[in-house]
C-alpha cells in the first residue's frame, strides 16, 4: 500500500508541466488565464519582464500550443494580441491541480 | 518578479491598471464642474441647455480620446473574461435598481402619494435624498464591483453635493449657492484625476518601437 502511495507522489511530480513551471512562463500563463486576451505591451507592463525575455517565453509557449499569437491592425497601428488556446487553459488548470496535489502531500 | 500567484488578485491588478490613468476621475470631475456652471444659469434656459450638452459631451470625449491616444499606447490593450463581464452586469443591475427606487421616490413626492412614515422621514429634504441616494448607491457599488475604492469617496462627494445644495439652507440657515458644493466636489475629483494622469504619463512612456514577439 505504502509503495502505491509513494508511486503516486512520484507520478504527480513527474507530471508537472515543465513548460509552465518556469517562473516567468508561469506568470505569463497566469495573466493570460485571467483575461480573455491582451496585447504584448500590456503583458510587458504587467509582468515586468523585458521585451526580449517576454518575447522568447511567448515563443516557447506558442511552440507548446498554449498561446495563440495574432497580429492585428487597430487604427492602423500594428498590435500583437495574445490569448491562451483551449489546450493552454487546460494545461494551466492541470498544472495548478498537480501543484496543489504535490504540495498537499508534503509533510509538515 | 515578486508576484504572488493569487489568480483573483492578479485579475484585479490587471483590471485596476486600466483605471490608473485618471481619466475616469477627470471625466467625473468635469461633469460636476459643468453641473455647477449650469447651475449658475438657472434663469437662462437656452444657455443652460447648451451648457448641459457641453457637460455631457466634453467629459465623454476627453475620456474616450484619452483612453485611445494616451492610455492604450502606454499600457496596451486587454479584454477581460466572463467573470469580469458578469461583475459589470451586476453593477448595471444595481444601478438600474437604484434608478427605479429614486424615480419611485421622486414620483411619490410629485404626486403627493408618499406613505406617511416615509414622508415624515424625508420631511425637509426634498428630492435631495432620492438623488443623493441614487448617486451614492451608484458610486459605492461601482467602486466595489469594479475594484476602484476611490469611487467610494466620489460617492460621498457627489451625494453630499446634492444633499447640501438642498438641505444646507434649511438646516443651517446660511444661503450657499448649490454650484459651490458641486464645483468644490468636482475640483477635488479633477485634481485627483490630473495628478493620477501626470503620474501615469511619467510612469509609462510611449514605447519607441513596436511591441511584438520577435521572429513573428
Amino acid at each position: 500500500m505504502k509503495e502505491n502511495k509513494d508511486g503516486e507522489k512520484i507520478r504527480s511530480l513527474s507530471e508537472i508541466d515543465r513548460v509552465i513551471h518556469e517562473p516567468a512562463r508561469l506568470l505569463i500563463m497566469a495573466y493570460l488565464f485571467v483575461v480573455e486576451s491582451a496585447d504584448f505591451l500590456f503583458l510587458e507592463r504587467q509582468t515586468g519582464l523585458t521585451r526580449g525575455n517576454l518575447s522568447s517565453h511567448l515563443s516557447k509557449l506558442e511552440d507548446a500550443g498554449y498561446v495563440e499569437i495574432k497580429k492585428e491592425f487597430v487604427d492602423k497601428i500594428p498590435r500583437t494580441l495574445l490569448s491562451l488556446t483551449v489546450s493552454g487553459r487546460e494545461a494551466f488548470k492541470a498544472y495548478r491541480d498537480n501543484m496543489k496535489h504535490v504540495l498537499d502531500e508534503l509533510p509538515g | 518578479m515578486k508576484e504572488n500567484l493569487n489568480l483573483k488578485e492578479l485579475e484585479r491588478k490587471a483590471y485596476r491598471a486600466t483605471f490608473q490613468d485618471g481619466f475616469l476621475d477627470i471625466t467625473l470631475g468635469l461633469f460636476l464642474i459643468g453641473s455647477a456652471i449650469a447651475g449658475l444659469f438657472q434663469d437662462n434656459k437656452p444657455v443652460r441647455l447648451i451648457i448641459t450638452v457641453i457637460i455631457i459631451l466634453v467629459p465623454l470625449a476627453i475620456f474616450l480620446l484619452g483612453k485611445k491616444k494616451i492610455t492604450v499606447p502606454r499600457i496596451g490593450m486587454v479584454k477581460f473574461g466572463a467573470e469580469r463581464k458578469a461583475r459589470k452586469k451586476k453593477v448595471a443591475a444595481i444601478i438600474l435598481m437604484a434608478v427605479i427606487i429614486s424615480s419611485l421616490l421622486a414620483l411619490m413626492a410629485m404626486t403627493h402619494s408618499m406613505p406617511i412614515f416615509l414622508a415624515e422621514l424625508l420631511k425637509g429634504f426634498g428630492s435631495a435624498v432620492g438623488f443623493g441616494l441614487l448617486a451614492f448607491t451608484m458610486f459605492i457599488f461601482g467602486g466595489y464591483y469594479n475594484d476602484i475604492p476611490r469611487l467610494y469617496l466620489y460617492g460621498l462627494l457627489f451625494g453630499a453635493s446634492l444633499f447640501l445644495s438642498e438641505c444646507y439652507y434649511n438646516k443651517v440657515g446660511i444661503e450657499v449657492h448649490s454650484s459651490v458644493w458641486f464645483g468644490a466636489s468636482g475640483l477635488i475629483m479633477l485634481s485627483i484625476g490630473i495628478s493620477l494622469l501626470i503620474r501615469f504619463i511619467r510612469l509609462y512612456p510611449v514605447p519607441s518601437e513596436e511591441r511584438t514577439v520577435e521572429g513573428e
